[in-house]
């Protein structure tokens, strides 16, 4: 079970910045520690984050085991016409997460 | 140790005041001397090389705020924001995120674009020890802006085997 | 801040601590005599008054076994997060930032999924768990009456699993657990730590007194030499804390994950170089109900996080 959290306001002024806020549950594994048996737990992070406005793509991240485990990025969008905020991702064993929410632009 | 940036700053110094400059007036030139200048980052970085591809990494522009005593550096928190109109013309095209001395340099790379409206980034890093975290912004006309931080790593005193 | 003296009403328990755990029985005795040889020597040594002092020593020893004497607690309580930096304080004020609450987001599923063969979930029998349970961790661990054992909220989960939902206890330590006993605990979120001690856990209260007074390891030391006596000072880097469990299970640093008050409790034992005992172990109950007597007043923090 992939848990996410994100954080758009309901509501923007067109024209203004909006505040996107993604806090992910994952280990982000480095690849460089041993489990109790002495083998090597191999790299799992976040590779691949894409947030996207109404389809058009206005973030991307692309993150490395220097990313803290449980990744969390705060960034921005100018707001144009009401309509959605998806994000996408994928880790490094391939599998993928999603978080999208509404918002209304006045 | 970072041989380069220590030893000339410190032969700075030894220079003003073998020119006759008193001690209290070599202080402040130590203080305004931000810690971001005068880095050779190419050394910090090796891997910047690749992406400059001969161009000049200019230093400014960039604003990297990151607590400069982590309490531990499986989490340091840390803000980049970049001066830019973020026009379709004149925008902040990828962003990267740089650690000296961990074992996989490049710690982030943000593509930024005219839709994302404010150059900024906060996120949350990993950094094993006490190092140099580099910032370096790459524009939509092919410069290169940068900003460094110097960063103490600390440990909890106790080991923790659980 | 500095607190040089031993506690002043510990003495004697801490004598007793340390013979009830089988280690000498030479230190009940010293802890005992070690003033009132001096002071009858002072004296002059009349005989009358070494038999007064003597049995004045032997009434103490009495009372404080018979009674438990309030042990020390520190004053004023202070709860870890004073004595962690501003970015760690940061990541517990702010409910978004703070990485812990992707567990509080998990148990808020879990509550309303259905478990084992009776498919009822937390939700049916508890309904909206910000009603049902509101203060409810501030009062654990308790006694569970229907086994007569101590349990915490990790522990009343697995009763309840058993018991009603006819499902498997969850492991201790995995993340549905962590998660479920983060979404209890949210709802007692800043209301202060209320445990009883009443004669059914009493006897529990005082092996968690004990261990938490008992030397330990190969560093030798006892959780109040650190916790009690040093708080506030420096182990390194690190400000020592007064060892409170309210922000647990509490999202550590240097875990990378958020961990149980046990989980916390063993790297404590690993740090002094002693047997660990397992997670969910009796000891660790016991001293778990010590601690929250110990910190009664101070406000529930779960889901915290710590450097």
């Amino acid at each position: 079970m992939t848990v996410a959290r994100l954080l758009v306001p309901a509501q923007a002024k067109r024209g203004e910045f909006v505040e996107v806020r993604i806090a992910i549950q994952h280990p982000m594994e480095t690849g460089f520690r041993m489990d109790n048996n002495g083998r090597v737990i191999p790299k799992n992070t976040i590779s691949n984050l894409v947030c996207r406005y109404n389809g058009a793509e206005v973030f991307r991240a692309e993150m490395g085991s220097g990313i803290a485990a449980n990744p969390y990025l705060q960034f921005y969008f100018v707001a144009q016409d009401s309509g959605k905020v998806e994000l996408d991702w994928v880790d490094d064993a391939g599998a993928k997460g999603s978080a999208s929410a509404a918002i209304v632009v006045t | 140790m970072k041989p380069g940036c220590k030893n000339i700053a410190r032969r700075r110094v030894l220079k003003s005041l073998a020119g006759g400059v008193l001690l209290p007036a070599a202080a402040p030139a130590l203080a305004q001397m931000p810690s971001t200048q005068r880095l050779p980052l190419m050394q910090l970085v090796p891997v910047l090389k690749d992406i400059a591809a001969g161009k000049p990494v200019n230093e400014g522009k960039v604003k990297l705020e990151i607590p400069h005593l982590a309490e531990n550096g499986h989490l340091v928190p840390l803000t980049v924001s970049v001066e830019s109109p973020m026009t379709p013309d004149n925008h902040v095209r990828t962003l990267y995120l740089f650690s000296e001395k961990n074992p996989r340099p490049i710690i982030a790379k943000i593509g930024m674009g005219p839709g994302t409206g404010r150059a900024a980034l906060t996120t949350r890093i990993r950094l094993s020890g006490a190092q140099y975290v580099v910032a370096v912004a790459q524009m939509s006309d092919g410069s290169l802006w940068a900003a460094a931080a110097d960063v103490i790593v600390t440990e909890t005193a106790c080991l923790d085997a659980t | 801040m500095r607190r040089e003296a031993a506690p002043r009403a510990f003495p004697s328990s801490l004598g007793i601590g340390i013979y009830a755990n089988g280690l000498p029985a030479l230190r009940a005795t010293r802890a005992g005599q070690g003033h009132t040889w001096s002071r009858a020597e002072g004296w002059g040594g009349g005989t009358f008054i070494r038999l007064l002092v003597y049995s004045f020593t032997l009434f103490c020893l009495a009372v404080t076994t018979a009674d438990a004497a309030q042990p020390f607690r520190p004053d004023p309580l202070k709860s870890g997060i004073d004595f962690v930096g501003a970015e760690v304080r940061g990541l517990q004020q702010d409910d978004f930032a703070s990485p812990a609450m992707l567990w509080a987001t998990r148990g808020e599923k879990l509550w309303a999924t259905p478990a084992g063969k009776s498919g009822k979930s937390c939700a049916s029998c508890h309904q909206d768990a910000r009603v049902s349970m509101k203060g409810v961790t501030a009062k654990y661990p308790k006694v569970d009456p229907g086994s007569a054992r101590l349990v915490n909220v990790e522990g009343c989960i697995n009763i309840c699993r058993t018991r009603h939902q006819q499902a498997e206890p969850l492991r201790y330590e995995s993340d549905e657990l962590l998660s479920l006993t983060v979404y209890v605990g949210l709802h007692s979120r800043g209301m202060p730590m209320a445990v009883t001690i009443d004669p059914q856990n009493r006897r529990n209260f005082e092996r968690g007194r004990d261990l938490f007074y008992t030397r330990q390891g190969q560093i030798n030391l006892a959780c109040t030499h650190c916790h009690d006596r040093n708080f506030g000072r420096k182990l390194l880097n690190d400000t020592i804390s007064q060892g409170h469990g309210n922000p647990y299970p509490a999202y550590r640093l240097e875990w990378q994950t958020l961990g149980s008050l046990h989980r916390r409790l063993r790297a404590c034992f690993f740090g002094v170089r002693a047997e660990m005992p397992p997670a969910g172990s009796q000891d660790l109950l016991d001293l778990e109900l010590f601690l929250a007597w110990r910190a009664q007043g101070l406000k529930v923090e779960t889901p915290g996080v710590r450097r």
